[in-house]
């Protein structure tokens, strides 16, 4: 049986203007299987939330897809009507956002925002289990159902991120696609939020796109995890082959680098020079040249192939021959 | 909530109070006495001083505040004319519905035209159909109500003489006033909704329904406008108030025997006990509104309604 | 330099460039340099309505040539005296501007300072002022003017005044709640704990501030100023006659529109111009100021 659920095959994303061309997503290649948590990793600007807005169609008009295919389930995404498309969302691929305090509407009582979740795919479900499911959903991320009648401002920040994944779950997608869930809200409820989101995939078999900048998350979370950088993914493996494997690209070096560390006696950060590269006006080569300590003259003229040690992919001319 | 809402109506009376001693005094400033405005100008000083007497003019000020206000809220006797010597009440009651009429037909038309169109300028910003009504909607927002009610007269009743072009007694007077009214502020209402949606559109949660996988259609007219909806309803409430200013116009144009009408009438002649009268009432109508728009918002914005009820703003 | 030289440089710097920037941004609103350029013509024209339009073609009443329709002699036509409209429309345009701007710069006289109080001490000044505002917005705006047009005489200046009282409301609101959302701001602390008086803060940190939102919201609204000015005028209580103002000249029109429609046209058209024209300006300059609001 093919556990391959979500395939990213050369998916390239460019967002045009009558100005300029930005560069988002630059063919990259990902492979989700089921039931396994896969990190995107990489600083703001990367492209990791075109590449997850970009499986559920959800950008905007001035984004287009040049080359690719996304594939769900041997369906290409891409190809697929809009009607049909409706049917994917919410349903059997869900995606949750940063922001929890904007994300629900404030005119809409929680309970009847996850019930609409519910009846836009089950629409001839009688009013009484789909109550019932809003309760059982309610309680699955620790809310009382007693609140499902309170409306979104009457909630605290990490209890609007619960409602928030409750929707998201309510239908038991295979999918779930988070962009940065627990970046908003306070450390103390960043753990909760996480813990919780942890269980429930433990318990649902979801599969899950975690995005973040934020290490910590992907080590307590993903089970593979992939590093972009100016739209590519320049490194990819499982979670132990990318936190204590040998070999790295030395973006990813400078990312692990950069983190404070209590143990150590240095006194300062060793953050990474420069600035990742205008989207609308990449470099010729590889992308992390102008940056990269160990960079050698063919990174400024030729584009790095990919090189891999088994699962562990690197793209890295240091690492070609 | 309801103690709120009480305590708002009680606060319109401190202020038609003061609005009124206020408008008595200008009233009563101005220059020349009403017996000399209303008498031919070859009377005598005492049939002049007679008459003034008899109205009362002769008293000061505050004692003639005074004993109209108290006649209005004992007998909620507004006094008679001093030009005709009708009851102003009388003539008040008469008129009323008519200006009312007027205002209400006038925002009800404003709304129906301006608000839809809103939506879909939003949802289709920048395309022809966008361009061409913002285009309209600067146009006519910029356009006096009389004139636009003087070209709608020319047109359908003069050239075409389709509809009555003065007075008052069947739904087709009714037309071309309301119309003219109707189409500056649905010109508002326009603009309003579009940028209002525009603003809603581009709201996270309306990107959490559409990955929840509602269709296009659902996201805009469920989601977004509902809380597009929300500021859209004070400002209809405001440009109601600013409609019941333009039928006093209107009135005089098409000769229409509402409110305005009588309060122009009254002013030029400075027939005191018509000036109070009509701007009491007309005010409170006015306040009443804002107070029901108030109230109406506060019951469609949860977030309102809840600190209506802890009771603590305003 | 030493460091308060520096410091004022960079306050100057900093408020030159967002100037500068607003001053860019609106350039490139087509629209809005449209209606700035309509209402640059509508100036000049004002200015240099006795050279365009000589005024005795305005006044001089020539029976023989009543209700003339546009012609080479009479670019708009005559009215029901034989008198040129075209010299009264170009004359009229003296009265609306001039109407528009003093009502808008005396609202501003008195609503900025009393929105300004109400907004920084808040308490019972506040509500004194406030409760005034709500007297005076109790009452539809053009009843109120026209109360106090009636009572005191139609003239130009009363007009005016009429025009302006109605509007103090407005700017008391905007700048009050302006001020009140800046005085809650840390800046404005660290001022008072380093000693400034609160004239000075006023003055120099918070208006500033404040005043892209008060040109904004006084721009956009001079335009129903003037319309409501010739709306009084129309009842025959504003400029009276035979001044040419617009809605003077409408309310001449009445009478004879369907044999004259000319009369009624040319007039109704020089307002809205000078309506639409403030208006693409007053959008133009909101948008310019903030952008994010746009798209």
């Amino acid at each position: 049986m093919n556990d391959e659920l979500l395939i990213l095959k050369d998916l390239e994303v460019v967002y045009k203007t009558d100005f300029e061309t930005v560069h988002a997503v630059n063919k990259i290649n990902l492979t989700i299987h089921k039931g396994k948590t896969l990190g995107i990793v990489g600083e703001t600007g990367a492209g990791k939330t075109t590449t997850a807005l970009s499986i559920l169609r959800l950008l905007p008009h001035t984004a287009k897809y040049k080359t690719g295919s996304i594939f769900f389930n041997d369906e290409d995404l891409i190809a697929l009507p809009e009607r049909e498309m409706l049917g994917i969302r919410g349903d059997k691929i869900a995606m949750i956002f940063q922001d929890p305090m904007t994300s629900l509407n404030p005119i809409m009582t929680v309970g009847s925002q996850i019930a609409e979740a519910i009846l836009l795919h089950n629409s001839d479900m009688n009013s009484q289990d789909v109550q019932n499911k809003v309760d059982e959903v309610l309680r699955l991320v620790g809310i009382s159902p007693d609140r499902k009648n309170d409306y979104p401002h009457q909630l605290s920040g990490g209890m609007k991120q619960r409602i928030v994944i409750a929707m998201a779950l309510v239908c038991e997608p295979e999918l779930l696609i988070a962009d940065e869930p627990t970046t908003a809200l306070d450390v103390t409820i960043q753990a909760q939020v996480l813990a919780m989101m942890r269980d429930l995939r433990d318990r649902l078999g979801t599969a899950m796109i975690m995005i973040t900048h934020n290490l910590g998350i992907v080590a307590q979370i993903c089970d593979d995890v992939a590093v972009m950088y100016a739209g590519e993914i320049i490194e990819s493996g499982t979670m132990e082959e990318i936190f204590s494997g040998q070999n790295h690209h030395p973006y990813t070096t400078g990312l692990f680098g950069s983190l404070p560390d209590l143990s150590s006696l240095r006194s300062r950060l060793s953050p990474i020079s420069g600035l990742m590269p205008d989207p609308t006006n990449l470099p010729e080569g590889c992308s992390f040249s102008p940056r990269c300590p160990k960079v050698m003259e063919i990174c400024y003229t030729e584009k790095p192939k990919e090189y891999c040690f088994g699962t562990h992919c690197i793209k890295c001319h240091l690492f070609g021959s | 909530m309801y103690k709120y809402v009480l305590k708002r109506v009680l606060m319109i009376i401190p202020i038609l109070l003061a609005l009124s001693f206020i408008i008595f005094g200008i009233v009563r400033l101005s220059p020349g006495t009403p017996a000399a405005a209303i008498l031919p100008s070859e009377s005598s000083q005492e049939a002049i001083d007679a008459l003034n007497k008899e109205l009362g003019y002769d008293l000061p000020y505050l004692l003639q505040y005074f004993n109209y206000m108290k006649k209005l809220v004992l007998d909620l006797d507004m006094g008679r004319s001093w030009y005709t010597d009708v009851p102003v009440g009388q003539e008040i009651i008469t008129r009323l519905p008519v200006t009312i009429a007027l205002a209400f037909f006038g925002i009800l038309g404003a709304a129906i035209l301006g608000i839809p169109i809103g939506v879909l300028s939003a949802v289709k910003q920048y395309k022809f159909v966008d361009v061409a009504f913002v285009f309209i909607s600067m146009f006519l927002a910029s356009a006096p109500v009389f004139w636009l009610g003087m070209i709608i007269m020319l047109i359908l009743s003069l050239r075409l003489g389709l509809l009555p072009s003065s007075g008052f007694g069947s739904w087709k007077h009714l037309v071309m006033p309301t119309l003219s009214l109707a189409l500056p502020y649905a010109a508002h209402e326009l603009r309003y909704t579009r940028s209002s949606m525009l603003e809603s559109i581009r709201q996270d949660f309306v990107r959490t329904a559409r990955a929840k996988g509602a269709p296009e259609k659902v996201v805009i007219w469920k989601h977004a406008l509902g809380n597009a909806l929300l500021p859209v309803i004070t400002i209809t409430g405001i440009n109601f108030g600013s409609l019941i200013g333009g039928a006093v116009v209107i009135e005089q144009l098409f000769n229409i025997p509402g409110l305005g009408l009588y309060l122009v009438k009254g002013v030029t002649l400075k027939d005191v006990p018509v000036v109070m009268g009509t701007t009491i009432t007309l005010s409170a109508i006015y306040c009443l509104t804002m107070l029901i728009i108030d109230i109406m918002y506060a019951f469609a914005d949860p977030r309102i309604k809840a600190q209506y009820i802890r009771g603590s703003n305003h | 330099m030493d460091h308060k030289d520096q410091q004022k440089n960079q306050q100057m710097h900093v408020k030159q460039n967002k100037w500068h920037e607003t001053w860019r941004r609106l350039k490139k609103n087509k629209t809005a340099i449209l209606g700035l350029v309509i209402l640059i013509v509508f100036v000049l024209v004002a200015i240099f309505a006795d050279v365009i339009a000589p005024y005795d073609k305005g006044i001089k009443m020539d029976s023989k040539n009543r209700f003339a329709n546009p012609s080479f002699q009479n670019l708009f036509g005559t009215d029901a005296y034989g008198r040129d409209v075209f010299t009264r429309v170009i004359h009229g345009t003296r009265y609306s501007l001039s109407i528009g701007f003093f009502a808008t710069i005396l609202s501003m006289i008195f609503g900025i300072p009393l929105g300004a109080i109400s907004g920084y001490y808040g308490g019972k000044v506040d509500n004194i002022i406030m409760r005034l505002v709500d007297i005076l917005t109790s009452i539809p705006a053009i009843m109120l003017s026209l109360v106090v047009v009636t009572v005191f005489g139609a003239s130009l200046v009363n007009l005016i005044i009429a025009i302006f009282i109605a509007r103090i409301p407005a700017d008391v609101r905007v700048v009050r709640s302006a001020v009140i959302t800046l005085v809650d701001q840390q800046y404005i602390e660290a001022s008072r704990s380093g000693g400034a008086r609160d004239l000075h803060i006023i003055i120099r940190h918070i208006l500033p501030n404040a005043v892209g939102t008060i040109i904004v919201q006084s721009t956009m609204n001079v335009g129903q100023l003037i319309i409501r000015a010739s709306g009084l005028s129309f009842l025959g209580l504003g400029v009276p006659t035979p001044a040419p103002e617009w809605g003077t000249l409408l309310s001449e029109a009445r009478e004879y529109l369907r044999s004259a429609p000319h009369m009624m046209i040319f007039p109704g058209v020089a307002l809205i111009l000078v309506a639409l024209s403030i208006n693409l300006l007053g959008d133009g300059l909101r948008d310019a100021l903030d952008p994010k609001l746009k798209s």
